[in-house]
């Protein structure tokens, strides 16, 4: 295989696309749908009690607050889909994503990094405003931040692959797009 | 890796320190609890060599939790927290440990993306 064709970025003694780099993140995202579903069940009212080990009131609290309800959906429908997306932009695309298809690893970095910004939010404003915890979301913001760091080094790979296509002289807009221009 | 596990225990503790020690609802527990779970949050994202940078803001938030008992009013117990959690923030959020891949450059490597390629 050439070095044109190799699925290592250049200059990387690994593929961050590869499937035993992104099984783990779409788990972890698997496991954040399922909790932040039930959670959001529970706020449908699905559910009459939430399980909570450890903070008493506290989930009943976070979840049935005002700030959980801001949005037409509540605060853990809106993280369920948000895990969701995150699931399906990290299943699409082979083994060389990161040069064959890079809008959806761009993607893929876009839903992963806003969630874990607005579960550190949502950690904040549980104790300052209602001074309460809720387990299950204090573990959901845990998992949105674990998946960060492993979805950003393919980010990393596809914004160099760009900027290799563009020194190249090629159109970076067509290389994003449908992945012309991969070298 | 030291600034990756301080970083996470120190947030950890920043944020069940006001109830452990009883000064919840106070507003140096509202500073505690806001940047407790900003620098675990940052520490735990920074765990990956890709995004190991990351954690340098939490040197400006030790920063900010160690003088904090001088802008806001704090009991005794509070202070000791906010001082001491501060300056092991600032103390060992510089020590990130060896990056061990290689990653094409970082993010130099990245941005901009219409940069002209350098010779070699």
């Amino acid at each position: 295989m050439s070095p044109r064709q190799s699925p290592v970025p250049p200059g990387w003694d690994y593929n961050p696309s590869a499937w035993d780099q992104r099984v783990p993140i779409v788990v972890l995202a698997l496991v954040g749908f399922a909790v932040a579903g039930y959670l959001a069940l529970y706020q449908w009212d699905v559910f009459g009690s939430v399980w909570e080990p450890f903070f008493g009131e506290g989930s009943r609290v976070i979840l049935d607050s005002s700030v959980s309800h801001i949005f037409p959906i509540p605060d853990a429908g809106l993280g369920a889909l948000g895990y969701l997306l995150d699931a399906v932009t990290g299943v699409v695309g082979g083994r060389d994503r990161w040069r064959t298809r890079p809008w959806i690893v761009i993607v893929f970095g876009l839903a992963v990094g806003p969630l874990g910004v607005a579960s550190v939010v949502l950690v904040i404003l549980q104790p300052v405003l209602f001074d309460a915890f809720c387990t299950l979301c204090l573990a959901s913001a845990v998992i949105s931040l674990v998946m960060i760091g492993p979805a950003m080094d393919e980010v990393l790979a596809s914004l160099q692959h760009l900027r290799s296509v563009g020194a190249e002289g090629g159109s970076v807009w067509r290389a994003f797009l449908s992945g012309e221009g991969a070298r | 890796m030291i600034a990756q596990v301080v970083g996470i225990v120190v947030g950890v503790a920043l944020m069940a320190a006001p109830a452990v020690l009883g000064y919840a609802g106070s507003t140096a527990s509202d500073v505690q609890r806001t940047i407790g779970p900003t620098a675990a949050g940052l520490a735990l994202i920074a765990v990956w060599q890709a995004t190991r940078s990351v954690r340098l803001p939490n040197i400006v938030l030790g920063v900010v939790l160690a003088v904090s008992p001088i802008v806001v009013d704090h009991q005794a117990d509070a202070a000791a927290v906010a001082v001491v959690a501060g300056l092991v923030l600032v103390a060992a959020t510089p020590f990130a440990g060896r990056e061990r891949r290689r990653l094409g450059g970082g993010w130099r490597a990245a941005w901009p993306l219409h940069a002209e390629r350098s010779s070699g």
